[in-house]
C-alpha cells in the first residue's frame, strides 16, 4: 500500500452523483459522492486493479449487483495459517492438496475472476482448482512450483478473504434437495395415476396396479418427505415450543391415516393420496429454498471454530514457530507481527509498540506501549514492526476465551419459531382436531355408518392441510433474504426477521460501527495553501508510514497532481512524527509541540519546515457515509437510539452531537460487562445491538437481536443475527423495513389461507368434498398464494429497496 | 389392455433411473454452482485442467 496509488478515479463531471446512480464496481446505490462514481475506497481500488490487470470481463459476467470489498487499508490480514500450509507443502513432493475457505464470493463472475488469477499464476500448468461457491470452498491440487502466497495476495487484493478450510461437508440443504427430487417425482407419477382413476378407470387389473402404486408412492412420500416435518414437529413439541411444522406434520399424519384406513378397511381405494404427495412435495420445496438461502449467507463467511483455530508466533530456543494459541503457557515468549492479534496479556519487551485496542474497549486511537508495560489480550499490533513479549497468563486464563465463548442456546435455526407462530400453530392444531371430531360425530349420528363418517373426517383433514402458507411463507422469507443479500445484508439466523419486528431500541457501538474506524482529515483546506513542491514532500513523508494519522493525511492528498511517489529520506520518530530533509531544508510532520514549537497551532497534525508552520490539520474518526441521515431516519420512525462505547466519554459525546444525538444517550467509557449491564437494564427484549468489537460480545448475548459490519475480523459476524458489508449505515433501517413488509405479506397470505380453508372445510363438512375436488383446489390455492407472494415481494414494489 | 401393465412398470423404472441420476447430480454439487456452469459454454478460453498446456502471459 505504500506505493503511490495512481489517480484512478477517472471522474468526469458527468459521472458525479446523480439520484439513483450506482457504484461502477459493485453496482450498489451511491450513498454520498466522496468516491463517486464508486461507493467506497475499496471499490475504487479493486476497480483499478481489475482495469490494470485486464480483468474487466468480470463486469460482463456479473449478474446483479456485487458487494463492496472491505477497505483494503484498514484490513488486518492474518496469514499465519498460510505459513503452516506452505511448510507442509515444502515437505511434500508431487501435487499437494490444499483446501481453503473463501469469504466474499457472490456470483459466477467472482468464480471466473479467481480462476483467471489462478491461470495467470501458472495454475494451468501447475495444478487444478475447483471452487464451490455455495460452500465458499476452494479445492487446490498444486505442484510445488505454484506460487500459493502470491496468488492468495492477489485474490485478497480484490477484496476476498481466504482462510484454511474448516468445518463443513454435508449440508442440510443437500439432503433436502434430494428429498425434494424424490417427492416431486413421486407426486408427478401419482398425479398421472390419479388422472386415470378420476377419468373413470374403476376396475380391472390396471386399476388395481395403479391404486396399489399410488398408495406405495404415498407411503414413500411420507417416509422421505413427511419425516422432515414430523421429526421437526416432534422436537418442537418436546421443547414445548410450537411452530409451523406442527400443523403441517399433523396434517400429513392424519391425511395419511385417513387414506390408509380407506385403502385397507373401506373402499379399497387410496383416496386423497395424490393430494397428500403433492402437498408433501410443495412443502419440501418451500423448506429447501429457505434453508439454502440461510446456508449460503453463512457460507459467505470464513467458518469460525472459536478460539481453537487461533494461531500465534512463539519464540522458542531461538526459533520462531507458529503455534495454536491454546498451548500458550505463562512465561512463553511470543512474537506479534504487524496486524496480528495479541492472544494473551503480554509484557512488552520492545520499545514504542503501537497497538489498537478498539476491538476490546472501543478506543479509537492506537495506544503506545513501552518495554515493561502490559498489552491486554485482544489488542492488534498496528505498528510497522513486529514486537515480542512474555505471556503473563496461559491462554486458558486469557480474557479472550471468556469473551469468545459461545452461547450454547443461540441456535435459531427452527423455522418460524417465534411466539406469534407458536400461538397460531396452537390455534390451528386445536381448530383442525375440533372440526374433524365434530364432522365425524355428526355424520356418524346422522347416517349411522361409521364408514361415511370417516370419509368425511378424512376430507376435513386433507383440506385443512396448511399448504397455502406452508409453502408461501418460506418463499416470502426466501425472497426477502435474497433481496437483502443483494444489498449486502446477510441474515444468518432463521427467525431473525420475525424477532426484529419487536425491536423498539437500537443501540450502536461507536468505533467501527458508526465510524469506519479510520482517521480522516476533518478539513483539508490548509493543504490548498501548500506549493506543489511542498505537497510532493508531504506526500512522500506520509506514504511510507502506517501510522493512522499519516494514512489520513495521505488520503487527503490522494488525487492531487503533485502527490507522486519519489525517494526522499524520511525518518519516523515514534511518538512524535516524521522528519525529512529535502534540499537542506528540514521538514517535520507531527504533534504541534514537536514540529513547530515556535508557532502556536490548534491541529493535532502539523506540517512545518524549519520550525515554521505550513499547515495545521485536525484528524478525527471518519463517520460511515450517510450515517447522519440514517440516524435521523431511524429517529423519525420512532426508534429509541443510543450509543454505547468503550471510548472516552468526551469523544462519544462529540460524535453523538455531530449525529444530532443528545448527550444523555451517548454512553462512553463502558467495559464489556458495563455494556451488558446497560442492555440488561434497558428493555433487552426490545433491543437491537449493532456493534463490531469484541467488547460488544457479552452485551450481544443480552440483547434480543444483534448485527455487525465487522466481516474482516474473526468471530464477530458468525455470532450475530445479521451482518452487512456495505460502507453505509443504511442496512440497519433496511433490515427493519424488510421485516415489516415481510410480516405484512405473510399476514395477507395467512388471511387468504384461512378463508380458503374455511370454505373448503364447510364443503367437506357438508359431505360435498370429493377427492378430485381436493386434488384441484389444493394446488390451485397454493399457486394463488405463491403468485401473490412473488408479486408483492418482487423487486420494484418494495419501498425499502429504493 | 395387458400391455398397459408393462408400460406402467417401464415408466416406474424410468422414474427410478431419473431419481438416481438426480441424486448423483446433487452429490456432485452441480446445483451449488448452477449459474457458473451455465457460463462454461460461453467461455472462449479453455477450462483449467492439467492437460491444458498453454503458454502463460505472466
Amino acid at each position: 500500500m505504500t506505493a503511490a496509488e495512481p489517480a484512478v478515479s477517472e471522474t468526469t463531471p458527468e459521472q458525479r452523483l446523480r439520484p439513483g446512480s450506482r457504484c461502477v464496481h459493485c453496482a450498489q446505490p451511491l450513498v454520498d459522492d466522496a468516491f463517486a462514481p464508486f461507493c467506497c475506497r475499496g471499490c475504487r481500488a479493486v476497480h483499478a486493479i481489475l482495469n490494470k490487470a485486464g480483468l474487466t470481463r468480470y463486469y460482463d459476467l456479473r449478474r446483479g449487483p456485487g458487494l463492496p470489498p472491505a477497505d483494503l487499508d484498514s484490513r488486518h490480514i492474518d496469514h499465519k495459517w498460510l505459513e503452516l500450509i506452505e511448510a507442509e507443502r515444502a515437505e511434500e513432493r508431487g501435487l499437494s492438496r490444499v483446501e481453503l475457505d473463501i469469504q466474499g464470493i457472490h456470483c459466477a463472475a467472482c468464480v471466473w475472476l479467481i480462476e483467471e488469477l489462478f491461470r495467470r499464476h501458472g495454475g494451468a500448468r501447475r495444478g487444478v482448482m475447483s471452487i464451490n461457491p455455495a460452500l465458499g470452498r476452494i479445492d487446490l491440487r498444486i505442484s510445488p512450483e505454484f506460487p500459493l502466497s502470491e496468488w492468495v495476495d492477489a485474490v485478497e487484493g480484490l477484496g476476498y478473504l481466504l482462510g484454511p478450510a474448516r468445518s463443513g461437508g454435508a449440508r442440510a440443504s443437500d439432503d433436502l434437495l434430494l428429498r425434494v427430487g424424490i417427492c416431486a417425482a413421486l407426486a408427478m407419477n401419482v398425479m398421472l395415476f390419479a388422472a386415470a382413476i378420476y377419468l373413470g378407470l374403476r376396475e380391472g387389473p390396471v386399476y388395481a396396479i395403479l391404486n396399489d402404486l399410488s398408495y406405495a408412492a404415498g407411503v414413500l412420500a411420507v417416509l422421505v418427505g413427511g419425516s422432515v416435518f414430523i421429526g421437526s414437529a416432534l422436537r418442537a413439541v418436546r421443547r414445548r415450543m410450537l411452530h409451523l411444522d406442527v400443523p403441517i406434520a399433523l396434517g400429513i399424519i392424519l391425511a395419511f391415516a385417513g387414506s390408509t384406513w380407506s385403502f385397507f378397511f373401506a373402499s379399497g381405494e387410496a383416496v386423497y393420496i395424490d393430494t397428500l404427495t403433492v402437498f408433501v412435495a410443495l412443502m419440501l420445496v418451500g423448506r429447501w429454498l429457505q434453508q439454502r438461502m440461510l446456508e449460503r449467507n453463512r457460507a459467505q463467511l470464513l467458518a469460525d471454530d472459536g478460539t481453537e483455530s487461533l494461531l500465534t508466533r512463539q519464540v522458542k530456543d531461538g526459533v520462531v514457530r507458529i503455534v495454536h494459541c491454546i498451548g500458550i503457557q505463562e512465561g512463553d515468549r511470543l512474537l506479534i507481527a504487524p496486524g496480528d492479534l495479541v492472544p494473551v496479556e503480554l509484557r512488552v519487551l520492545d520499545e514504542s509498540v503501537r497497538c489498537s485496542l478498539d476491538w476490546i474497549d472501543g478506543e479509537s486511537r492506537p495506544r503506545r506501549f513501552d518495554a515493561g508495560s502490559t498489552v491486554p489480550a485482544g489488542a492488534f499490533n498496528v505498528g510497522e514492526g513486529a514486537f515480542s513479549g512474555t505471556a503473563m497468563t496461559s491462554f486458558a486464563a486469557s480474557s479472550l476465551v471468556s469473551l469468545l465463548s459461545r452461547d450454547p442456546a443461540s441456535n435459531g435455526d427452527g423455522p418460524l419459531a417465534t411466539q406469534w407462530w407458536s400461538r397460531l400453530s396452537r390455534f390451528y392444531v386445536v381448530g383442525v382436531i375440533t372440526l374433524a371430531t365434530a364432522a365425524i360425530s355428526y355424520w356418524w349420528w346422522r347416517s349411522g355408518e361409521p364408514l361415511r363418517a370417516i370419509e368425511v373426517g378424512t376430507a376435513v383433514l386433507v383440506v385443512t392441510c396448511p399448504c397455502a402458507f406452508g409453502i408461501a411463507a418460506p418463499l416470502a422469507y426466501e425472497l426477502v433474504l435474497t433481496q437483502l443479500r443483494r444489498k449486502g445484508i446477510f441474515v444468518r439466523v432463521g427467525d431473525f426477521l420475525d424477532r426484529v419486528r419487536a425491536m423498539t431500541r437500537i443501540v450502536f457501538d461507536k468505533t467501527g460501527t458508526l465510524t469506519t474506524g479510520v482517521l480522516e482529515v476533518v478539513d483539508p483546506a490548509p493543504l490548498q495553501g501548500l506549493s506543489d513542491a511542498q505537497i510532493a514532500i508531504l506526500y512522500n513523508m506520509v506514504a511510507r508510514s502506517a501510522h493512522p494519522k499519516s494514512v489520513a493525511v495521505r488520503r487527503a492528498l490522494e488525487g492531487h497532481p503533485a502527490a507522486r511517489f519519489a525517494d526522499i529520506g524520511a525518518e519516523e520518530h515514534a511518538g512524535y512524527g516524521i522528519s525529512a530533509t529535502v534540499a537542506g531544508v528540514p521538514y517535520k510532520l507531527g504533534s504541534a509541540v514537536w514540529a513547530a514549537a515556535s508557532s502556536p497551532a490548534d491541529g493535532d497534525v502539523v506540517f512545518a519546515s524549519d520550525g515554521r508552520l505550513l499547515a495545521s490539520l485536525t484528524t478525527d474518526e471518519q463517520l460511515r457515509p450517510g450515517a447522519r441521515a440514517e440516524i435521523d431516519k431511524l429517529e423519525q420512525r420512532g426508534y429509541e437510539l443510543a450509543i454505547l462505547s468503550g471510548d472516552a466519554q468526551a469523544r462519544v459525546t462529540a460524535l453523538g452531537a455531530s449525529l444530532g444525538m443528545p448527550e444523555d444517550i451517548c454512553i462512553g467509557g463502558s467495559s464489556p460487562e458495563q455494556k451488558a449491564q446497560y442492555i440488561r437494564t434497558h428493555e433487552p427484549a426490545r433491543t437491537l445491538l449493532v456493534g463490531d468489537g469484541l467488547n460488544d460480545q457479552v452485551a450481544m448475548r443480552e440483547a434480543a437481536c444483534s448485527g455487525t459490519p465487522a466481516v474482516d475480523r474473526p468471530f464477530m459476524a458468525s455470532r450475530c443475527d445479521f451482518y452487512f458489508v456495505s460502507p453505509g449505515l443504511h442496512p440497519v433501517a433496511q433490515v427493519l423495513r424488510a421485516s415489516d413488509s415481510l410480516a405484512h405479506v405473510v399476514r395477507r397470505i395467512l388471511a387468504f389461507a384461512i378463508t380458503y380453508n374455511l370454505v373448503a372445510v364447510s364443503l367437506a363438512m357438508a359431505g360435498l368434498m370429493k377427492p378430485w375436488v381436493a386434488a384441484v383446489l389444493m394446488p390451485l390455492s397454493s399457486l394463488i398464494t405463491l403468485a401473490y407472494t412473488v408479486m408483492m415481494l418482487s423487486r420494484n414494489r418494495l419501498p425499502w429497496r429504493s | 389392455m395387458e400391455i398397459l401393465i408393462l408400460l406402467i412398470f417401464v415408466c416406474v423404472l424410468l422414474v427410478g433411473v431419473a431419481v438416481a441420476f438426480f441424486a448423483w447430480t446433487v452429490r456432485q454439487g452441480t446445483f451449488d454452482q448452477a449459474d457458473r456452469l451455465a457460463l462454461l459454454p460461453l467461455d472462449e478460453e479453455k477450462p483449467v485442467t492439467p492437460t491444458t498446456e498453454r503458454e502463460e502471459d505472466e
